[in-house]
């Protein structure tokens, strides 16, 4: 079909970036709520990118759902303004404009119970727009997160935590699309995240970018791929051996697996929620988080573990073509199975 | 005086999504920005409820209708029965409890005038900020073209 003109995407594209990045450096309600509008505006275009119904669905609810967010933090930030009478981010807040912020991040990050519109509207993009949203657009909000956390009681955020967890396990376990499985798993692996902000919003931090790693990975591998579903993935050995097989450590290593970078993340929150004598929290995290595991290792089965049935006269592909390297892909893939042995080179990432 | 002017606001609200066609949706936005400005000026900010009048109703509003009209039914549908009613009476008294609770509406005199201190300081000391928000309503601009666009290339139509 027609494509957007490039100069628009671009235009679109750097404006999504300008949004997040005013969010991060204002000190002021308005411009925080400014920022997040331009971010939520300009991507829109980019929803739509590719002119088909399903993108236009997809846009559509993605508009609905974040401009009710917007609205809801505007409003929390006027009342907080209203009561304390400073626009200062970092000053306490009172329970009405905190409950106000605290839907409104919910909306934007997908945190249960505002988790719905993320499969849906992950489904309807096209893999690389996909990945835009669950990797940049969750940088704002959860900014916002960390400027107030020392407000939010922590019971609240510790719950909503494992809520997610729990959503992302169970939400993932009957999908057979490969966009919806990784909804799901962005939604409990951001529960993981927002359970440890009341102990340390350094290791939220850590974990948020370990997830963006490895879940660029996956992304951008399936898109490599050609793949959407489980069914398609199971062919992928005959023609991509390699990547296939590396795309299964990878899967594996967003499992949270220990010998992969995926480990990281939940072994230092398990440490942290330990040293805070929170035994029920990392009781549920972790159920959660096998309840994910078993649709990581379905795809883990489809993928090359099992010979799914096809011709038997399908062999496997032995032309390579240098001309076609894909560096982004193959640092991604490296970052995101081999760096647990330097973890200390990720501290550096958690300001 | 200010208990009409918040049953106003609520009940153009009310009449905004409980119409059957848009034009009907248009007049509850004009009685709620009414309201909501008459509330304004009580409360001693007369030159954003002033501004308000001019530029949503004058400017914005103005711009909608004429869109509708190219773009809606030519005969609306009018009315929505009893549950209007119902809804505009419930609106009357949401607003007289919000009133009495919050005291939403203080009628205050013009000695000082804070609006337009806000106002000027806008121009003044946050100038980056007034560039920023015209930024921002320029990309809203750019969207809006982009996602209607139509002939193949637009979104909304999916055609």
């Amino acid at each position: 079909m027609s494509k957007m003109n490039p100069l628009l995407y671009l235009f679109m594209l750097s404006t999504v970036i300008l949004g997040t990045i005013i969010v991060f450096l204002s000190s002021h309600w308005f411009f925080i709520w400014l920022g997040l509008e331009i971010n939520t505006l300009a991507f829109l275009p980019l929803l739509v990118a590719s002119y088909n119904p399903r993108s236009t669905e997809a846009a559509t609810k993605y508009f609905l759902i974040q401009a009710l967010a917007s609205a809801l933090l505007l409003l929390g930030g006027l009342l907080h303004a209203a009561t304390i009478n400073s626009w200062d981010p970092s000053s306490p807040l009172t329970p009405l404009p905190l409950t106000l912020l605290l839907i409104a991040i919910a909306l934007k990050m997908a945190i249960p119970p505002c988790h719905n519109w993320l499969p849906d509207v992950l489904q309807g993009l096209p893999l690389l727009t996909g990945l835009i949203l669950s990797t940049w657009q969750k940088l704002a909000p959860f900014y916002i997160l960390i400027t107030i956390q020392e407000s939010i009681p922590t019971w609240l955020i510790v719950t909503a935590g494992f809520f997610a967890a729990l959503v992302g396990g169970w939400g993932g376990l009957n999908q057979t699309q490969i966009r919806k499985l990784l909804a799901f798993s962005s939604i409990a692996h951001i529960g993981w995240t927002i359970a440890i902000i009341p102990f340390s919003p350094q290791l939220a931090t850590l974990n948020l970018i370990i997830y963006f790693t490895i879940t660029s990975t996956l992304f951008l591998a399936f898109h490599t791929l050609h793949t959407l579903n489980l069914a398609n993935l199971s062919n992928s050995t005959n023609f991509a051996p390699w990547l296939t097989t590396l795309t299964l450590i990878t899967t594996l290593s967003l499992a949270g697996l220990p010998p992969l970078t995926g480990f990281l993340g939940k072994w230092l929150i398990i440490q942290e929620l330990a040293l805070n004598t929170n035994t029920p929290a990392i009781l549920i995290l972790v159920l959660g988080n096998l309840l994910s595991l078993f649709y990581y290792l379905r795809i883990a089965y489809v993928i090359s573990l099992t010979l799914s049935p096809q011709h038997t006269t399908s062999t496997l592909a032995w032309r390579t073509s240098p001309s076609s390297s894909n560096f982004p892909l193959a640092l991604l893939i490296i970052l995101s199975t081999c760096t647990l042995l330097i973890s200390p080179s990720w501290l550096p990432l958690t300001f | 005086m200010s208990f009409v002017l918040c049953s106003l606001v609520f009940g153009g609200g009310v009449i905004v999504f409980m119409s059957r066609s848009p034009y009907f949706s248009a007049l509850g936005l004009v009685l709620a920005t009414c309201g909501l400005s008459g509330v304004l000026m009580l409360g001693g900010a007369v030159f954003v409820g002033l501004i308000l009048f001019l530029m949503y109703l004058g400017g914005m509003l103005v711009v909608f209708a004429y869109s509708a009209a190219l773009a809606a039914d030519i005969y609306p549908e009018v009315g929505a029965g009893k549950g209007l009613v119902i809804t505009l009476v419930g609106a009357a008294v949401l607003a007289m409890v919000v009133e009495v609770s919050w005291g939403v509406v203080e009628v205050k005199g013009l000695g000082v005038q804070e609006d337009l201190l806000g106002i000027s300081g806008l121009y003044l000391d946050s100038w980056a900020g007034l560039l920023l928000g015209a930024f921002g309503l320029f990309v809203c601009l750019f969207v809006v073209l982009c996602l209607v666009r139509g002939v193949g290339r637009g979104a909304l139509r999916a055609v």
